[in-house]
């Protein structure tokens, strides 16, 4: 696997390549991680494979459905689609009316007829995405239309009562506001895209009068690269920390020789591609994204550096973890990865020297290596487009990642001067909100439960639909909130239970890392079963599934007396009973019941 | 790129699975059924690629064989392999 991986980095470049290469993935017997849809009034042949197999460069597994040419309307209505059971729908649709009618026609058709082509090309879009939010709640992608340059009137197209280019922009702005706040729907802005990759050689070249295929093949391998942003995020695949190289990745040249006025960082002239180059990593960190540094350096140097360049945008405080020294950066790596509590496979490598990045390749595949150009110019541009930090929501964590991660720095330090645990815990003042979860909370739980990875005992994975309807159908689930004198860590456990007829059932229990070693989780879930004592003291049952990573919480459900009564590959079941259940406050944390 | 000879037999082996000793000039959809409309594309694809050449169309529509793809490629000068 991990060799057909590689050889899909290195040779998925062209349009054949990637067929000839899906048919290998195709061999794999395998579940597929992920099943994605794609509908299209276009013909986009052959981005099924280049979607499975640029998918599968990224770890993940994917099973394709390719809805039949031109029938996107009866797939939508029929039922294949959804026995297929998609994670997400790719909906690419040109509005095509708009541009025969309105592209060739626009002088002649009057103003309210144009008016009424948008509105009907629209409307008829709208219905069958809400066709597709009934029936299921998967993620639906829809595309906005292609707007050609230049327009048949040329310079005086803006001037005309309904200008071509004002009436597409017009229908993709109108698609745009309508799904602004729909967390199921989500505008891929295929103009853009397609201007960026270029319209003028992929866009209704010979390939569309040879074989309709509107969008040229040599750009679907392209697309598929694209679309992956939305893979990445839905199969959980999302990187939370960059760690950074500093001499010529943060700046130009070497700080160890070339001393601090020497170095190159500059907001004008020379050094300004270093300066943009932090301005780009700054607002990622402001979105969540944390920031590490694994240098070759003296640390007093870099130090300097940090508190004295005039031009330096990142700041200490930026930075959650930091080793400078002189060991191998592999072993840098790992200390980062434990520091933070987050796996290799959350960790996106930046240094500019080759024989670092094939260290890290070889050493810890799973950490993604970025392809830094020798070009420093072309650092902003290939950080853009690297996909791993796509997301579907943005939530108040995340705005809040780095000052907790910097609270955290800071508690293990404080952690270092007590010597027994108790007495650490004490002087933490940990404070527990038990909530149930609440509208305002389903985006975030939505999230835990798709991130987290190693305090999860059945891993599974859900949506904020899937939330909202475990709600309305009278399921308990409570979220878990913690702070301490440092700060606050926000909403960092979930736990949801199923109120069978004559038992209660766990179906999700988990907490994020960055909370563990502090007793909360037997709090959490102690407080969970004598809240359910009170309810109805009936049968609990627990599962544990494993996975590569959850091998921590094996016996989680031991230490509350729990009895294995069923083990096998799959899954450990257990069981107690609640009438003889006690819960054991830790007097060092409080609780509050909200 | 231009001085590079395109391995035309290679390309097209890989792309429509006939065992490279077993490629000729009589090769074609007739007698070929991997030879569809998408492997077509796909070959006319990895051809203007390999050799950073875009074919007219007429040209392309011409192509009835293997035989046709080579009298093309010499029509645009470009060197190939077989």
């Amino acid at each position: 696997m991990d060799r057909l991986k590689e050889k899909i980095i290195s040779e998925s470049d062209t349009f054949a390549s990637c067929i000839l290469l899906s048919k290998e993935i195709d061999k794999i017997l395998k579940k597929a991680d992920k099943k994605a849809a794609i509908l299209s009034n276009f013909t986009v042949k052959g981005l099924s494979e280049c979607l499975k197999v640029k998918s599968f460069a990224n770890d993940i597994f994917l099973q394709v459905y390719e809805g039949e040419y031109g029938q996107w309307k009866q797939e939508i209505l029929g039922n294949k689609l959804y026995e297929f059971k998609p994670d997400i729908i790719f909906l690419l649709i040109d509005a095509h009316g708009l541009d025969n009618n309105i592209l060739y026609e626009n002088d002649d058709i009057k103003h309210d007829e144009i008016n009424k082509l948008k509105e009907e090309a629209k409307n008829e879009l709208l219905q069958f995405v809400n066709y597709i939010k009934s029936k299921t709640s998967a993620k639906i992608i829809v595309s906005n239309s292609v707007k050609i340059w230049p327009p048949i009137a040329g310079i005086f197209d803006n001037k005309l009562k309904n200008g071509y280019c004002e009436i597409v922009d017009g229908y993709n702005n109108n698609l745009l506001n309508i799904y602004k706040n729909d967390g199921q729907v989500f505008i891929f802005n295929f103009n853009e895209w397609l201007g960026y990759i270029g319209k003028k050689n992929f866009w209704y070249g010979k390939y569309y009068f040879m074989a309709d295929m509107r969008l040229s093949p040599e750009a679907i391998p392209l697309l598929a690269d694209e679309l992956t942003s939305y893979l990445i995020p839905l199969a959980g695949k999302k990187k939370k920390c960059i760690v950074l190289d500093l001499d010529n990745t943060l700046w130009g040249g070497v700080i160890g020789e070339d001393g601090l006025s020497g170095i190159k960082l500059s907001s004008t002239g020379d050094g300004q591609q270093f300066y943009y180059f932090q301005k780009l990593l700054l607002s990622l960190n402001k979105k969540g994204v944390l920031l590490a540094i694994n240098s070759k350096n003296n640390e007093a140097d870099v130090k300097e550096v940090f508190l004295k360049h005039p031009n330096m945008v990142l700041k200490e405080n930026n930075i959650v973890s930091s080793k400078i020294n002189w060991n191998n950066k592999a072993e840098n790596m790992q200390a980062i990865a434990k520091d933070l509590n987050i796996g290799l496979d959350s960790l996106l490598f930046i240094d500019d020297d080759l024989s670092n990045r094939e260290l890290i390749k070889q050493m810890l595949p799973e950490v993604d290596v970025l392809d830094l150009p020798t070009d420093s110019t072309k650092y902003v541009q290939t950080l853009l487009n690297y996909k791993g930090f796509n997301t579907f929501e943005f939530t108040e964590e995340d705005k809040k990642r780095n000052e907790m991660y910097l609270q955290d720095k800071k508690r293990n330090e404080y952690k270092n001067i007590f010597i027994d645990m108790d007495t650490f815990l004490r002087g933490l003042d940990l404070r527990v909100s038990i909530k149930e979860v609440d509208d305002l909370l389903i985006p975030r739980i939505a999230q835990l439960t798709q991130k987290t990875n190693q305090f999860n005992l059945t891993t599974n994975r859900y949506h904020e639909d899937d939330i909202k309807n475990f709600i309305k159908l009278g399921d308990k689930l409570w979220a878990l909130e913690v702070s301490d004198k440092f700060g606050e860590y926000g909403i960092t456990g979930f736990c949801m239970v199923k109120n069978k007829t004559d038992l209660w059932e766990i179906d999700s229990m988990l907490l994020s890392c960055r909370i563990l070693g502090k007793k909360v989780e037997e709090q959490f879930f102690g407080f969970i079963l004598s809240e359910l004592k009170k309810l109805k003291p009936k049968k609990v049952r627990a599962y544990y599934k494993p996975t590569l990573k959850n091998n921590q919480v094996k016996d989680f459900y031991k230490t509350f007396d729990f009895y294995k009564m069923k083990s096998s590959e799959i899954e450990d079941i257990w069981e107690r009973d609640l009438d003889n259940y006690e819960f054991n406050q830790h007097s060092f944390i409080e609780i509050n019941k909200c | 790129m231009l001085n590079m000879k395109v391995k035309l037999y290679d390309l097209l082996s890989k792309i429509l699975e006939v065992p490279r000793d077993k490629m000729n000039d009589e090769i074609s959809p007739v007698n070929t059924p991997t030879w569809d409309s998408f492997n077509a594309i796909m070959m006319i694809v990895e051809l203007e690629k390999a050799s950073g050449v875009s074919f007219d169309m007429n040209d392309l529509m011409s192509v009835k064989d293997v035989g046709d793809i080579k009298r093309i490629l010499d029509k645009y000068n470009i060197k190939y392999e077989c």
